[in-house]
């Protein structure tokens, strides 16, 4: 995801809870710091679908709010 | 031999603390530098032994180890082996080990994130192995063996010390493994079935 906004696509990185520290530390490692980090809850393993669609719409307003200023 | 004292000039190379096996563990330990197990004081005059078996500059990375992608150089890896236990003698192997596991095609960087319990293991093959006494034989992968114990530990120590894989920050192992506590063994060449490694 690095090197795409390296590249200047419209990137950004959906995780949950658990991974706010190392996508943090990593987008910084990557020389990328300001990388959008939308933060859904944990866990994404063992859901139904339903909560799966939940974290889904959970990330959707801020990943609309992202594209549409062309986040980069 | 480079100077050491020159070396600890740096900014945060070193650091200072009461001359006290416990005062020492304690420092360690409420920084995160070690597995909770006790560590070896890494005092100056321990490093400068174990690096009498390196034979590259002490300052020099011969690796930078994901996922902080610090680097490895042989002063910061000969503390870690200290800390670990590692005789001298071993020290070799500690840096050949975790410059093997920096090659981009063994994806360090994967293994030290994943959720996964998985650890990187060291099977050392060779008359060397014989020489400093890595078990290949019944409980190859238990205790007993101190350079299979100390030689694992070190580079466990130095994958979360210099490449910054810290459960819960760095390494997201969701139960963790005993294998990232010490994972070193040597080939059983002669009781092997297969071709060696080397081969």
């Amino acid at each position: 995801m690095a090197e795409l906004r390296k590249r200047g696509l419209l990137t950004m990185v959906i995780c949950s809870e658990p991974f706010l520290k190392l996508g943090k530390t990593q987008a910084r490692v990557f020389g990328v710091p300001a990388l959008p980090l939308i933060v859904i809850p944990h866990p994404l393993g063992g859901l139904s679908i339903d909560d799966v669609k939940a974290r889904a719409a959970a990330a959707l307003p801020e990943f609309i709010k992202l594209v549409k200023e062309g986040a980069r | 031999m480079m100077d050491m004292v020159q070396l600890l000039k740096a900014p945060q190379a070193g650091f200072e603390v009461e001359d006290d096996f416990e005062a020492v563990n304690v420092y360690c330990r409420e920084r995160g530098w070690t597995d909770g197990l006790p560590i070896v004081p890494p005092t100056q005059e321990r490093v400068e032994r174990m690096l009498a078996y390196c034979n590259r500059a002490w300052d020099e990375p011969i690796a930078a180890l994901p996922p902080r992608f610090g680097a490895a150089t042989p002063l910061r890896l000969a503390a870690n082996a200290v800390m670990a236990g590692c005789l001298p003698e071993h020290f070799p192997i500690v840096m050949l080990a975790l410059e093997a596991m920096s090659d981009e095609r063994f994806n360090l960087y994967g293994i030290q994130a994943t959720t996964h319990p998985c650890a990187p293991l060291i099977i050392v093959n060779g008359p060397i192995a014989r020489e400093l006494g890595i078990n290949s034989g019944h409980s190859a992968f238990g205790p007993g063996a101190h350079a299979n114990a100390t030689i694992g530990r070190a580079v466990r120590l130095a994958l979360v010390n210099i490449g910054g894989a810290i459960p819960g920050l760095g390494d997201m192992s969701t139960y963790g493994s005993p294998t990232k506590y010490s994972y070193c063994a040597a080939e059983n060449e002669a009781a092997s079935p297969w071709e060696p490694l080397h081969v």
